[in-house]
């Protein structure tokens, strides 16, 4: 399994659990669940390009 | 409007207890059976994809890694039941440092873990009346 991969299936599954206890209702569910889910995955991108400049 | 306070009830704990010993569980009994089953669902997939990469599970005694250790064991409690039957069976067990991706295998199960503790503390709280 590729590390993308892995960070997509672990921001998929908290945003899931999140949205269900964060929000109520199904609408408010699924925005809050995208939200969460949106934020890991480019916070992931955002830690990955800088590590990429720190050589150590 | 003021809501029911039944948070010495003990059917708060019980629904509390009950999400945690099994995912979802806690929700299901309280008739709230897709967000339970959509919740240990997230909660046993995490789990397994932890356990498939080769994550291992920590217990609270354990001291491989100084008191982390210890902690790290806290959270791999959160799974109740799944956890004890991992324990018990042998289940991902053993540290495997020559896989690539262990480490994050036990990363995931200390999430899943988590995350359990999340929807039985929900649980808890519908139980009591402090949420809708």
């Amino acid at each position: 399994m590729r590390h993308f991969t892995l960070m997509i299936l672990f921001a998929l599954l908290v945003a899931v659990v999140f949205a269900l206890v964060g929000r109520e209702g199904e609408s408010g569910r699924l925005r809050y669940g995208l939200k969460i889910f949106t934020e890991f995955v480019g916070v992931g991108f955002a830690l990955a390009w800088l590590l990429y400049w720190i050589p150590w | 409007m003021e809501r029911p306070n039944r948070e010495g009830s003990p059917n708060a704990w019980v629904m509390g207890i009950l999400a945690w010993l099994v995912p979802g569980l806690g929700h299901v009994a309280q008739g709230r059976v897709i967000k339970g089953l959509a919740g240990g669902m997230a909660v046993i997939s995490m789990f397994i994809t932890g356990a498939y990469i080769g994550g291992h599970i920590y217990s609270l005694p354990d001291t491989s890694e100084g008191l982390l250790s210890s902690l790290f064991g806290l959270c791999d409690i959160g799974t109740g039941l799944v956890y004890l039957a991992a324990r018990m069976s042998g289940f991902a067990l053993s540290e495997q440092p020559q896989r690539a991706m262990s480490e994050y295998g036990s990363v995931f199960l200390m999430v899943a873990g988590l995350l359990n503790f999340i929807l039985a503390l929900d649980a808890f709280d519908i139980s009591a009346g402090r949420k809708p």
